[in-house]
């Protein structure tokens, strides 16, 4: 055996355990067509192995020529075996992807079903069988509308007819029923394949939501409880994206704005086209503050103007990054409005308080200035500005602590009004009021001084009350004068029908006086000699009837009376000569005084005799108690009448002066009275006489008289120029 | 030297040329270099074949055959490997 047989032969075994290898793993190596394929390969090896050997071993030289000819197969097979190791390789790929694809179908979360058109389950996954509760073999065959619960069968035929047409439908939700019983909430999408225009099958890949289901229910109803607090906080809230988009809006929001969610902030709150100037969410956002605040002004859904105040708060992720911006929606538009109520109010009573003459301080507790009103700030001729924020008593006291008597600190003190009068340097009188300036509980939290310049007021005041008083003196005195007036009318009146009665009587009584005075005076003559008491009784007739005589004339006179005729003449003899005649009718010392020097004066002589007669028998009578009081006395009493006359320029003075009783201040009022007497048997009508006369001469009469010192009476006539 | 040996050279070749594109992808196959020297072997056997007609043929002739017994004990052996791979894969 040559080596060529040798190697051939061994060939021969190479090929034999090969095949023996192949045969042996048929199809656990390789597929089997590929195992196949190898064993024709080795074969054709094998047997061209054979062929060398029997050649060249000299056993069957002819096998040379077979030998060559399946030599020549001999490429082909390797061929073959590539291609082969290729296929094998491709379906070793497509198995382990398959592998990949049933790991994945197995394994997936979703519940995957396989119908066939007529709704039968074919294949389904793990996840089904877990979920459900069913086994693959019970599942295999079962009709899709024995896992549905029955409200939902209806739904899901028409749905699947769809698919069955083509359609894929895409989200629906299903509630599917445990073995059980239990629900199981699914949402999915179905689709089918078609082949040739007809429904192969039904794929269902649904996804389990009960849990998602529960959640949304919770959620729902937190949400509804968020919606529900945040409903009721009188504020919008709302979360901003970082693209100022609204994510999420509470009721009040929603009802001022409509629907907001999705939209931009800018748009719908503000209706802007751009983020708004100041936006806190653009601070919050860009310099990562805290906190933001600001006012917006927008319109409502009705458009009408709505004022917020929103406050921005950063929401951060765990890292810490600002996602989004909480904002806080706060309407004021009520409160601006009463902020421009108020400012409006404020601007008119800054104008009124402005406008007043007095001026107007209001102050904290310790006296420094709150404000004051224009006439208080142009008082010290500074600005409001400037005034306010310094101490009261600095600006207008000049001085370093409150005035002693500052009313503001004692109406704080007291919680009452106070008010002074106080006089400055300069001599002006202010009238200061000060006011206790209290919070809602009452506690002082600071003082109101109204001053006002009152000397003008005060001056006028007093001109006033000078005025008042001058007038009531003379309204006093204008009532006196027509009190006197009504009295002396009434006086009058009744002397006037007096003096009618008295006259009557008096001219009446005249007559039998007469009678008697000539009848006392002719028994005088015939029985004066027949006896001291006869005389003496005839003596005191005829005094009674000259009395009574005297009475009847004053009567007359005064209630009669005759118009003066009146002559120039020289009026001290004419009371040299009154005094003459009646100087035998007194018992008492006439002095005569008669200014030598005196000037013409035109009188009436008889009136004047009555005068004096008036005059002499009051200092009589006054004369009279003196002289029988001293009787008793040891001191003896000189009783004496004065008569005296004197000049002034255009005036001339009769004067009857008598030392006896006087009078008191009373009586020496009321002397001139007619009717007016103190004495028993008096008509009161002497003065009375005495002053008519001296009026129907153009003069006066008045009295002096102390009581217990005498009686001075003085007529005053007009002389004659 | 016969037709049938220079067109068994062209035909290996021709599968050469064909293998050398599709190698990069038969790489992936276990024990693929094995194979591709049992593919070598062969194709060294067919041209010493054709070269011991030319000269040298008895160095030839003995290349020839060794190249065959070296190809079909490569084969041999990436199948006991390809057997033995398996059978650890399944333990």
């Amino acid at each position: 055996m040559n080596m060529v047989s040798t190697l051939s032969a061994l060939g021969v075994l190479c090929s034999l355990f090969s095949l023996g290898l192949l045969i042996f793993s048929f199809g656990g190596v390789f597929h089997r067509p590929t195992t196949t394929l190898f064993i024709a390969f080795v074969t054709l090896n094998g047997f061209i192995a054979v062929s060398n050997f029997l050649q060249w071993s000299g056993i069957y030289p002819p096998m040379d020529r077979l030998g060559d000819f399946i030599g020549t197969l001999m490429p082909l097979s390797w061929a073959f075996i590539f291609y082969a190791i290729i296929q094998e390789l491709t379906v070793q790929d497509l198995l382990a992807k398959e592998e990949q694809y049933r790991d994945l179908f197995d394994n997936a979360e979703e519940l995957i079903l396989k119908l066939s058109p007529q709704g039968e389950v074919v294949k389904s996954n793990k996840s089904v069988m877990e979920t459900l509760g069913y086994s693959g073999e019970e599942l295999t065959r079962l009709e899709v509308r024995n896992l549905l619960h029955p409200d939902d069968v209806g739904e899901f035929q028409e749905t699947f007819l769809r698919v069955l047409k083509g359609s894929t439908e895409k989200n629906r939700q299903f509630t599917l029923l445990t073995k059980d019983g239990c629900q199981v909430a699914v949402e999915g999408n179905l689709s089918s394949r078609i082949e040739g225009n007809h429904p192969v099958f039904v794929r269902c890949i649904f996804r389990n939501i009960s849990d998602r289901k529960v959640a949304e229910e919770a959620l729902r109803m937190e949400r509804n409880h968020l919606e529900t607090i945040t409903g009721n906080i009188g504020a919008g809230l709302a979360i901003i994206s970082r693209d100022f988009r609204t994510l999420w809006a509470n009721g009040i929001l929603k009802m001022l704005f409509g629907e907001v969610e999705g939209k931009t902030c800018y748009e719908t709150y503000n209706q802007r086209s751009q983020i708004c100037p100041g936006c806190g969410a653009l601070e919050v956002f860009e310099k990562g503050v805290e906190k933001a605040v600001n006012e917006q002004v927008g319109t409502d859904a009705d458009g009408n103007l709505i004022w917020s105040q929103i406050i921005a708060t950063p929401i951060r992720d765990q890292e810490g990054q600002v996602k989004a911006v909480l904002e806080l929606v706060v309407p004021i538009t009520e409160r601006k409005r009463m902020e421009e109520e108020l400012h409006r109010s404020e601007h008119e009573k800054r104008i009124i308080l402005d406008s007043l003459m007095e001026n107007v301080i209001y102050t904290d507790v310790t006296m420094k200035i709150v404000w004051a009103n224009k006439t208080a700030c142009d008082s010290v001729g500074m600005k409001r500005e400037d005034v306010i924020g310094r101490y009261c008593y600095t600006l207008w006291g000049e001085r370093d602590d409150p005035c002693h008597d500052c009313i503001v600190l004692k109406a704080i003190r007291t919680g009452r009004r106070q008010e002074i009068e106080k006089e400055t340097p300069d001599g002006r009188t202010w009238l200061n009021q000060g006011y206790p300036i209290t919070d809602a509980s009452g506690e002082a939290i600071g003082g109101l001084e109204v001053s006002l310049d009152i000397t003008e007021r005060k001056r006028v005041e007093e001109e006033l009350a000078s005025h008042r008083t001058r007038l009531e003196e003379l309204v006093m005195e204008r009532t006196r004068q027509l009190e006197e007036a009504r009295d002396e009318l009434v006086k009058r009146e009744r002397l006037a029908a007096l003096g009618q009665l008295t006259a009557t009587v008096s001219h009446e009584l005249r007559n039998p006086l007469g009678v008697i005075y000539s009848s006392a005076y002719y028994l005088q003559r015939i029985l004066g000699n027949s006896g001291e008491k006869i005389s003496k009784h005839l003596q005191r007739i005829t005094n009674q009837v000259m009395m009574c005589n005297t009475i009847v004339d004053d009567l007359l006179e005064y209630t009669r009376g005759r118009s003066p005729e009146m002559f120039p003449g020289d009026l001290n003899a004419a009371l040299q000569k009154i005094l003459d005649d009646l100087a035998s009718v007194y018992d008492f010392p006439l002095i005569r005084d008669l200014s030598p020097e005196l000037p013409q004066v035109s009188f009436d002589a008889g009136k004047i005799r009555r005068v004096v007669t008036n005059l002499l028998e009051n200092a009589r009578q006054a004369l009279t108690p003196q002289q029988q009081g001293d009787q008793g006395s040891n001191a003896p009493h000189a009783p004496w009448v004065r008569i005296a006359t004197r000049a002034e320029p255009g005036t001339v003075f009769i004067q009857v002066e008598d030392n006896g009783v006087g009078m008191n201040e009373e009586t020496a009022r009321r002397a001139f009275e007619p009717l007016f007497t103190t004495r028993a048997r008096g008509t009161g009508l002497g003065l009375a006489i005495v002053r008519n006369v001296a009026e129907e001469h153009g003069g006066h009469v008045s009295l002096e008289s102390v009581p217990g010192g005498g009686t001075r009476v003085t007529v005053s006539l007009p002389a004659i120029a | 030297m016969q037709e049938s040996e220079i067109i068994t050279l062209v035909l290996g070749l021709a599968v050469a040329a064909l293998l050398i594109p599709n190698y990069s992808q038969m790489k992936r196959f276990p024990g693929s270099r094995i194979l591709l020297v049992a593919f070598l072997m062969m194709l060294s056997a067919w041209a010493a074949t054709v070269l011991e007609g030319f000269f040298w043929s008895e160095l030839f002739n003995i290349v020839e055959h060794f190249s065959y017994l070296l190809s079909t004990a490569s084969f041999a052996a990436w199948l006991f490997f390809m057997v033995r791979r398996r059978g650890r894969a399944e333990r």
